[in-house]
């Protein structure tokens, strides 16, 4: 042992001193070391991890401002879309107004010929009535007074023949319609109306039309049927009983 | 990493093998230094002639170390001089030193004694520096290298834990120290402690990193310039002749001129008394080299405490692991209620505990003897061939000093990560019962 200079004082010696240094190493070096190193690489994935939310973020963000880009291009779409919607809407009302409008206009104008026309019939009325009177004086010379003569022309007109009130007796009329060669004034519908009402069930109001074509007299209908006490007929019947 | 290693590598190479030479060159003139002892005895007469030459090799030794300090402190220098200076001066210098002062040359003949490498004594034993100090026993080289081994892994240690923190020391200065402490420390816990020790690698790791750092800087202390070179010239103690001295002011040379062999001056005498008279003898005629520093991995007395530590450690962990219960491994009697087999087993449980010891002993010799034998051949080699060839031997050296402190370290570890998993004996006792 003392050829190979094993020496229990060297032996103890160093044993000592390696204890010696392992505990100031294990004490105050390595832990501090260590965690050095811990805290470094903490550091580093911090900063790694960091990087890596920055980059999340800008991404959402990219995707936020895209987002936002196709909202505001749908919205700016569907404004337009409203728009236009709202301008067609706007359009047609304007039309169908318009159209409306001149239906109106129409209307009155047509209601406005209607009355002139029937101011000139009646006008002619008292006319056909002059004349008639004239005429009839001609030739019967005074054998009638004016008066009646007056009064027989209303008839001529306005009257009912007695046959075909007869004929309307007992028909049930909903719709009456009675055609005159002149337009009828007031009474003589007030009159008309009483007469067909006494002889007929009215349930519906008496329709008054004018058709010079008739010459004279009354048509009246009463639902499909038609008694015909005008001017025409009696001259067409006339025309047949000479003819034939 | 690899573009860093692709742009340092030619610097590191340069820097190598200029440490290498340096090396190498520092030891053949360190070989050639005596004693400065000598100077304080006033012994010796001055020989300028001499005195020009060694001045004009230290200068020239120093300037080189210099020269690969300075170029490896800041890369771009060392790119202008790796060609024009340092290479040229490096090889010119161990060309001549190996040439010159090597078993081929003469050496520089001083007062007709030829100055050159001679062959170092070699002894197992730590040479003593003093006489008696501390309970009888003398300050040997070994120690004051050990004194300095501390020095260094303190000083190493209490730099990089003074310089810790989150952020990295800059790569300046010492802070190059610091990186390298914490490269080797976080190479060592993250990439081995805590794959071979597992949950335990925290409270293991001070151990094994210290036996590390301790095994290595010892390694590595005794490749340095200097150990094994510089000492006092003593009368030799065994059958050597020793060589003449030269003195030069605080300095005292070894020649390679061998004295008058002390043994055959004594005439016939019987062996025994023949050595001592030699020795009595040789007083008066050679001298040999006791070096100041020896690399502490050569002391048995540092390798054996190391282990005795080490095996006592894995013991300590192998029962805080598995309680007292630990020692069933050593004295297996619990075996023995289960016949012949159960004998057999606890006489292998006895062998375990023979192993125990002879991990003590393998620890021990295998560092000692690595170490031992690696500076025995440099010293051999400078000898015999001093030309570039101790170069490769020294850099074999540095490697050898390395996977040494690493295969202390790991077996280390692992002894201790397989006391603390327990030996299989629960197990087996469970599946056979």
């Amino acid at each position: 042992m003392e050829a190979l200079g094993i020496n229990p004082i060297y032996l103890i010696a160093q044993i000592i001193n390696f204890l010696l240094i392992w505990f100031l190493l294990s004490r105050l070096v390595f832990p501090r070391v260590l965690k050095a190193l811990e805290e470094r690489r903490a550091l580093i994935e911090k900063g790694l991890e960091d990087a890596k939310a920055a980059e999340q973020l800008r991404a959402s963000m990219q995707a936020e401002r895209q987002r936002i880009l196709e909202e505001a291009l749908a919205e700016r779409q569907r404004i337009v879309a409203e728009a236009v919607r709202q301008a067609e809407q706007q359009r047609a009302q304007i039309l169908s107004e318009a159209r409306a409008e001149a239906q109106r206009i129409l209307e009155v104008a047509r209601e406005e010929a209607e009355r002139e026309r029937e101011r000139i019939l009646g006008e002619l009325r008292t006319q056909i009535a002059a004349l008639a009177l004239a005429a009839a004086h001609r030739v019967v010379s005074d054998a009638l007074d004016e008066s009646r003569h007056r009064r027989l022309i209303q008839e001529f007109f306005t009257a009912v023949p007695p046959k075909v009130l007869e004929e309307l007796r007992g028909l049930k009329g909903d719709r009456v319609e009675v055609v005159s060669a002149i337009p009828l004034q007031e009474e003589e519908k007030q009159n008309i109306r009483k007469e067909l009402s006494d002889r007929l069930d009215l349930t519906g109001d008496v329709i008054f039309r004018v058709d010079p074509t008739i010459l004279g007299g009354l048509v009246v209908r009463v639902g499909d049927r038609v008694v015909d006490g005008s001017v025409r007929a009696r001259m067409e019947g006339l025309r047949a009983a000479l003819m034939g | 990493m690899g573009k860093l290693i692709r742009r340092m590598g030619p610097y590191l190479l340069l820097g190598l093998i200029a440490l290498l030479s340096c090396g190498v060159g520092g030891q053949a003139a360190f070989w050639l230094l005596g004693s400065l002892g000598d100077l304080l005895r006033g012994a010796g007469a001055t020989f300028l002639a001499s005195a020009t030459g060694l001045i004009g090799i230290l200068l020239v030794d120093a300037l080189v170390i210099a020269l690969v300090l300075w170029g490896l402190r800041d890369t771009r220098v060392i790119r202008y001089f790796q060609t024009l200076v340092v290479v040229p001066l490096i090889l010119g210098f161990v060309l001549g030193t190996s040439l010159f002062f090597g078993t081929l040359g003469q050496g520089l003949p001083v007062g007709g004694k030829p100055l050159k490498a001679v062959l170092p004594v070699i002894l197992v034993k730590p040479e003593p520096l003093t006489g008696p100090l501390l309970f009888g026993a003398p300050l040997t080289n070994t120690m004051v290298a050990m004194v300095l081994v501390d020095l260094v892994v303190l000083g190493l240690g209490f730099l990089a834990a003074r310089r810790a923190g989150p952020l990295p020391p800059p790569v300046r200065g010492l802070g190059v120290l610091v990186n390298l402490f914490e490269f080797l420390v976080e190479a060592l816990y993250e990439n081995l402690a805590k794959v071979v020790l597992g949950h335990r690698a925290r409270q293991v790791f001070p151990l094994v990193a210290s036996i590390f750092l301790m095994v290595l800087t010892a390694n590595w202390m005794g490749l340095i310039p200097g150990f094994d070179s510089i000492g006092k010239v003593e009368h030799p103690h065994g059958p050597e002749a020793g060589y003449e001295v030269i003195h030069w002011g605080p300095f005292a040379m070894l020649t390679a001129k061998p004295a008058a062999a002390p043994a055959e001056a004594a005439g016939h005498g019987s062996e025994d008394q023949g050595g001592h008279e030699g020795a009595e003898q040789g007083k008066a005629e050679g001298f040999i080299l006791v070096p100041y520093l020896r690399a502490l991995s050569t002391d048995l007395n540092f390798t054996i405490g190391l282990a005795l530590v080490a095996v006592f450690m894995v013991q300590v962990w192998g029962v805080r692991a598995l309680g007292p219960g630990y020692f069933w491994k050593f004295f297996n009697v619990k075996a023995l209620r289960r016949g012949f087999m159960g004998i057999i087993e606890f006489l292998v449980s006895l062998l375990e505990l023979i192993s125990e010891v002879a991990k003590v002993l393998s620890f021990s010799f295998r560092l000692f003897g690595n170490i031992f034998a690696g500076h025995v051949l440099l010293g051999i080699m400078m000898f015999l061939l001093p030309l570039l060839i101790p170069a490769i031997f020294y850099g074999l050296e540095i490697f050898v000093g390395l996977i040494q402190a690493f295969i202390f370290m790991m077996l280390t570890m692992v002894f201790i990560a397989l006391a603390t998993a327990g030996h299989g004996e629960g197990h087996s006792e469970e599946h056979h019962s």
